[in-house]
């Protein structure tokens, strides 16, 4: 598995009008649609703050946590990485997107995908957490 | 009450371009890097370890043997990556003080 850091953003921020679809029990009224309040993805994501990066995945290993080769996702550098995030990190210099396990002094990163077995970081190596995974996009459209 | 002296404060980032580099090459933190001007002309930037290696603004033609013999590594200028970067980096440090004077690239004064 790799990934591609991706480089700084263009402008935008355009804000989208978000729409609440409420149906109420009984017939949908025709004012069904109402604006409740403006976003923008960039204030959804915090993709504008300094310590946010976006990252675009390759491979297949954490398929099961719905993060599939293409997708990008959103990555804060900020945080301490905990048990149970997936982290973008670097394990003896080599790029890796896992979920980390880390209980007292058992640190093993998991993969999402029955295909790639647990990987345990030993004293020998050297594991180097570079960001945690927030949100991943994905495209939708039949290929 | 007297009113607090003011202080100010200089920020000065250790090797920019090479430091900024090496944030997404974590297998390279141990290796010397330098960082070539435009056309890949003479060096603008060396990692700590690297200045026993290279002068700052060596030509890149006449060191290129030397930087291979030595295991250092050199790097294409990427203004966009490095002005990100900047912008980064000026952006938290105005987020903690009331003021900040941006003058270079990877210094600031903040008040």
């Amino acid at each position: 598995m790799s990934f591609t850091i991706l480089g700084p953003l263009s402008a935008g921020g355009e804000k989208l009008p978000f729409y609440s679809f409420h149906v109420p029990a009984g017939f949908p009224s025709p004012a069904a649609d109402h604006i409740e309040k403006h976003i923008s993805l960039d204030e959804l994501f915090d993709i504008r703050a300094p310590h946010v990066y976006l990252i675009k995945i390759e491979g297949d290993s954490m398929q099961g946590a719905g993060i599939f080769s293409g997708d990008l996702v959103i990555v804060d550098r900020s945080v301490y990485a905990e048990h149970g995030d997936i982290v973008i990190a670097a394990l003896n210099s080599e790029p890796i997107c896992k979920r980390l396990h880390k209980r007292q002094h058992e640190v093993i990163l998991m993969s999402e995908n029955p295909k790639y077995p647990a990987r345990h970081v030993l004293e020998g190596d050297e594991l180097l957490i570079w960001g945690v995974v927030k949100y991943s996009v994905r495209n939708h459209e039949k290929t | 009450m007297k009113k607090p002296d003011q202080v100010f404060a200089l920020i000065d980032c250790n090797s920019f371009y090479a430091s900024c580099e090496r944030v997404f090459r974590p297998d390279l933190a141990k290796t010397p890097i330098v960082v070539l001007s435009n056309n890949d002309g003479c060096v603008i930037a060396r990692s700590y370890d690297a200045k026993p290696f290279v002068k700052m603004g060596a030509p890149y033609f006449q060191i290129k043997d030397h930087l291979r013999r030595n295991g250092v590594v050199a790097f294409s200028s990427n203004y966009a990556l490095y002005g990100d970067m900047s912008e980064r980096v000026m952006t938290i440090i105005e987020s903690m003080v009331p003021a900040l004077e941006v003058y270079k690239i990877s210094k600031a004064s903040p008040s």
